[in-house]
């Protein structure tokens, strides 16, 4: 007995650990993502997995030497994956070898046509000799314009006439001299000195006159106004050209600034036909200052002789005479002093002039520096002008001269700032190059094929730079655009890079009341304050195969989006109109509840968006790094992903997500980590069974959702798609159960209308007997109650006869 | 055979069927319902009891294709206590504002009238959930339709029944409606006062409890 009670407690055991060891073994060990779903009333239900990690990347695993750097998009094609490495102006090409990612190249820039080389250099060149000609006849007329005036100063009028009045005061002193004493060759040296004053003091006087004359004469004024128009042409060349070298020109204008360049230099030149007149000014000046020295130092001479000769008669009287005590010197002494303060004063008069002449003579060398300046760049211009012309009529696509290089073979330019990239069936390579403001379409070679500009025309706001922050590609070239700070929608680009308009503009959306309260009850102050209404800008786009744009927008607020006015994911048409279908209980708007006050609260916001080749779209949220799945009737699928730690399929920040195949491929900027998803058997499944569904195959559908239901009890779809099913199999009480479970009116009431015909067809003779007994009953009750009334009445009549 | 039947259960099944009248010949009806006393307080319980049950069952057994109850998160005594309370905060105000427009109605009069003005939304509906469980989604229209009817009898016997209660016209009533509208709000405002204070009295009082208690221990 006991020991059978054992055998039981054993087996019991055995069935108890054996399917748990199995269920155990059977877990493909991979870390849950944690998935899970949303039910008819809003509540969270937990599911299996739809999809698990495949591999993580990182910049170590690909082998890059330069590790990714805030990366900040994503684009497949094929089996090339393309990592938009923005911190790195790079992008990052994979592809896929077996089960994973190989490094294939490096774009980091763009190979512009041979011949264009020579074109660009030239006119960048000649531009430059230019701009420096333009630039050193602007500073030598601001040098040129100040030498007068400096002259004059130099000059020092003031002080020549003190000092010559010193002079002429000294001379006349000496006229009255008593050279009683002094010897012949005194006397004669005396008078010789006398005359040389007196010839240098009136040549001085000339001198001075003239100076003053020159210097504030009517000529040196012209002289300073022709300079200053020189100056003024020469700014304006220097202008013209510096809008060319950093080609911040379209090449249409190339040719007006070289116009404008070119005629500047031309009316320079006309202005140095005044230039003579300064070579006037100080060839007179010169000249009186030169004969003034002369005269000067003809005195200086003289003084020198007389001064010589009165030390020897001093000296002679001295040995001839000697003073008695108390006695004064011999007056031929005083008059020497005298005479020196007179020759003293004279130098410093000719010292003076001949600065004055020096200045004067610096006049002449700035005048001939700016006409060799000018006649430079009245030669250099025909050179640019043809240069431009040239560039004008080739059309060269490059309009911004200063991004292109000369490389070894060809120019190349660099990319900067990229943010997006898109590849189409040709292979061609489109990089949205934000920081040089243009879209690139390149070969897959990287060459260059069109750039793609800010917009000339006036819709465009033209005091705004085109910064394209993402892009898409449809199959004819045609480029649509999401810019910064461009809120009237898409900008959308023909396959030639023409710009054709905007597309899907946010439909601006405001209630009643604002309205009523901005335009009635808020001053103009307070209005003008207030942000206007203005549509708002998308966040990512998606264009899928049949040519609508995926768009999702994170600008919005929690009451809008309760009341699906905020639409998060937008279906565009070629119109700009929003398609998608939603035909769930609640829009596609990600979770449907978020818990203020903790760390990840918010509605969801979609970064990005993907939309995969049976028509389901796939967005990542950024608020709490999840992803959601959609089919394209608007219901949830599934949604998986957390924030964390990128290995474990979480995400720190999120910003793209793509697929390949059925595998799902998301960026997380702060790790510059790629992540890959592959689904499990569970969501294959789903897709499998949706794409049956959606195509029309119920009865293959049902038995694939009797699978998925295996692995979720819960899943609405799969009643729907069995009940369908039944439908077709003229089940309709099942399907109606179904229905009924997945809360799907539309199906119910047309299983039910189904079923209640088929049940009246059954019961319809019980129907009829039912509403005929029922009138009979009131019909003989009515019967019986006349009867009975005409009894009572009849007796009661009885009773009163 | 004498039928020897209860005076009272006559009267009270002669009020019952009287509603009958009123529903058709409102006017008249709500007149002599007061006046000749021909209603009686008892009816109005019972169609007030009705009208409860019936939406109660009205919840529970529609097809869901025409309605969305989740059985699992209603709580019957709050649905319930969501239709009876604001109807007597209705009738409260009312009664109380009738001394301001000269109303010549009693409480009990007005309860009554109200009563009597349910009977619509009673006889409609309740054969309405059994016809809601043979109609299809898209015939919903004709069920719509009646539910609306429905209740819009309701409200014009509720009016005609208030203009009747205490003598008035229509345009008095209508404003006299709004009064009582208002008088409702102010009475659900006092009435949340005083529940506020009521918990704050008690939690101060509790809390004393407490305070002394663990002094002493």
């Amino acid at each position: 007995m006991k020991s059978i009670r054992r055998l039981l407690a054993l087996l019991a055991a055995v069935i108890v650990l054996v399917p748990m060891t199995v269920a155990y073994a059977a877990d493909d060990g991979f870390t849950s993502t944690y998935t899970y779903n949303y039910d008819y009333w809003g509540e969270i239900r937990e599911s299996p997995d739809a999809y698990r990690v495949d591999q993580v990347i990182y910049s170590k695993t690909l082998g890059l030497e330069t590790a990714l750097k805030s990366p900040k998009g994503l684009f497949t094609k094929g089996e090339d994956l393309y990592i938009v490495d923005t911190g790195n102006d790079r992008i990052v090409q994979l592809t896929r070898v077996g089960t994973g990612f190989e490094l294939t190249r490096i774009i980091d820039s763009v190979k512009g046509k041979s011949e264009d080389l020579a074109l660009i250099t030239a006119r960048h060149d000649a531009a430059t000799d230019l701009l420096e000609k333009a630039n050193k006849l602007t500073s030598d007329a601001e040098a040129a314009l100040n030498a007068p005036q400096e002259a004059v100063t130099a000059a020092g009028a003031e002080q020549i006439a003190a000092d010559l009045a010193k002079a002429q005061a000294t001379a006349a002193v000496m006229t009255v001299a008593d050279w009683s004493y002094a010897s012949e060759a005194t006397k004669a040296a005396a008078e010789e000195a006398l005359s040389a004053a007196g010839s240098a003091a009136e040549a001085s006087a000339a001198a001075f006159t003239q100076v003053t004359a020159a210097a504030t004469g009517s000529t040196v004024k012209n002289l300073i106004g022709v300079i200053s128009e020189i100056n003024q042409y020469g700014l304006l060349a220097a202008e013209a050209t510096t809008a060319v070298t950093t080609g911040l020109v379209a090449p249409a204008d190339v040719l007006e600034s070289a116009d404008a360049a070119v005629n500047a230099a031309s009316r320079a030149v006309k202005a140095l036909e005044l230039l003579p007149a300064a070579e006037n000014i100080t060839g007179t000046a010169g000249t009186a200052m030169t004969a003034s020295a002369d005269a000067a130092q003809k005195l200086a001479d003289a003084a020198a002789a007389l001064q010589a000769a009165l030390e020897a008669d001093v000296e002679a009287a001295n040995a001839a005479a000697v003073p008695a005590e108390g006695e004064e010197a011999p007056a031929a002494v005083t008059y020497a002093a005298s005479l020196d303060d007179a020759i003293r004063s004279m130098q410093a008069v000719t010292s003076a002039a001949a600065s004055t002449a020096e200045a004067f003579g610096a006049i002449t060398d700035k005048m001939n520096a700016l006409r060799d300046d000018v006649t430079a760049m009245d030669a250099a211009t025909p050179a640019f002008r043809s240069t431009a012309s040239e560039v004008h009529i080739a059309e060269v696509p490059m309009h911004l001269a200063t991004q292109w290089t000369a490389g070894e073979d060809g120019c190349v330019s660099a990319l900067r700032g990229v943010t997006d990239v898109a590849v189409d069936n040709e292979g061609n390579i489109y990089v949205a190059d934000k920081s040089n403001n243009r879209i690139v379409k390149m070969t897959s070679d990287c060459e260059l094929l069109i750039e793609f500009i800010k917009p000339t025309d006036s819709n465009f706001n033209q005091n705004q730079s085109f910064l394209p922050d993402k892009l898409v590609v449809d199959v004819t070239g045609r480029v649509f655009a999401l810019a910064s700070n461009v809120n009237k929608g898409l900008v959308k680009f023909e396959s030639d890079g023409t710009f054709t308009g905007f597309i899907g503009a946010n439909p601006v959306t405001y209630n009643l009341w604002d309205y009523i309260w901005k335009t009635y009850f808020m001053t103009k102050e307070q209005r003008s304050q207030q942000a206007a209404f203005v549509p708002t800008e998308y966040q990512n786009i998606y264009m899928d195969s049949q040519g609508f744009i995926y768009a999702t927008n994170i600008s919005f607020s929690e009451y809008d989006l309760l009341w699906d006015n905020a639409k998060p994911i937008r279906r565009l048409n070629a119109v700009g109109s929003d398609i998608l279908i939603k035909n769930d209980r609640y829009p596609p708007i990600g979770d449907l509840d978020w818990v203020e006050q903790s760390t990840d609260h918010g509605p969801s916001k979609f970064y990005d968006i993907t939309v995969l080749d049976n028509d389901m779209y796939v967005a990542i949220d950024q608020t709490r790094g999840r992803i959601f799945g959609y089919d394209p009737q608007g219901i949830m699928l599934w949604s998986f992903g957390t924030s964390g730690v990128p290995s474990e399929g979480a995400f720190t920040r999120a910003v793209s997500i793509e697929h390949m195949g059925m595998d799902l491929i998301v960026l997380d900027e702060l790790d510059c980590s790629v992540t890959v998803f592959t689904p499990t058997e569970y969501g294959k499944l789903i897709y499998e069974a949706s794409e049956q569904y959606l195509r029309g195959d119920y009865d293959g559908s049902a038995v694939t959702w009797q699978k998925v239901l295996q692995h979720n009890a819960n899943y609405n779809l799969a009643f729907i798609g069995i009940g369908r099913s039944k439908m077709r199999a003229e089940e309709y009480k099942e399907a109606m159960d179904l229905f009924k479970m997945a809360h799907d009116r539309d199906n119910y009431g047309r299983a039910f209308r189904y079923y209640r015909k088929i049940w009246v067809e059954q019961n319809i003779i019980w129907v009829v007997v039912v509403i005929a007994a029922l009138v009979l009953f009131f019909f003989v009750r009515k019967t019986i109650r006349k009867i009975k009334w005409e009894v009572e009445a009849y007796e009661h009549n009885k009773v009163a006869k | 055979m004498p039928r020897k039947e209860h005076p009272r259960l006559r009267r009270y099944k002669e009020t019952l069927l009287y509603a009958k009248y009123v529903m058709f010949h409102p006017f008249d009806g709500f007149w002599d319902l007061v006046h000749e006393k021909r209603g009686s307080l008892a009816a109005a319980h019972t169609f007030v009891a009705l009208f409860l049950l019936t939406y109660v069952l009205k919840l529970m057994y529609t097809s869901f294709q025409f309605i969305t109850a989740p059985i699992q998160y209603i709580n019957i005594y709050e649905r319930c206590a969501s239709l009876l309370l604001p109807f007597l905060i209705l009738c409260i105000a009312n009664w109380s504002l009738s001394t301001l427009f000269d109303g010549k109605g009693h409480f009990k009069d007005i309860y009554m009238a109200m009563g009597y003005a349910l009977v619509p939304y009673i006889i409609i509906q309740l054969p309405l959930i059994l016809v809601s469980n043979v109609l299809a989604f898209d015939e919903g229209a004709f069920y719509n339709v009646l539910i609306t009817l429905s209740e819009i009898w309701c409200l014009f016997l509720a009016f005609v029944g208030l203009m009747q209660v205490h003598d008035y016209g229509p345009g008095k009533t209508l404003v006299f409606i709004v009064a009582t509208i208002f008088g409702a709000l102010v009475i659900i405002f006092l009435l949340l006062v005083f529940f506020s204070l009521l918990s704050d009295a008690f939690g101060y009082f509790a809390s004393l409890y407490r305070e002394i208690v663990f002094r002493l221990s």
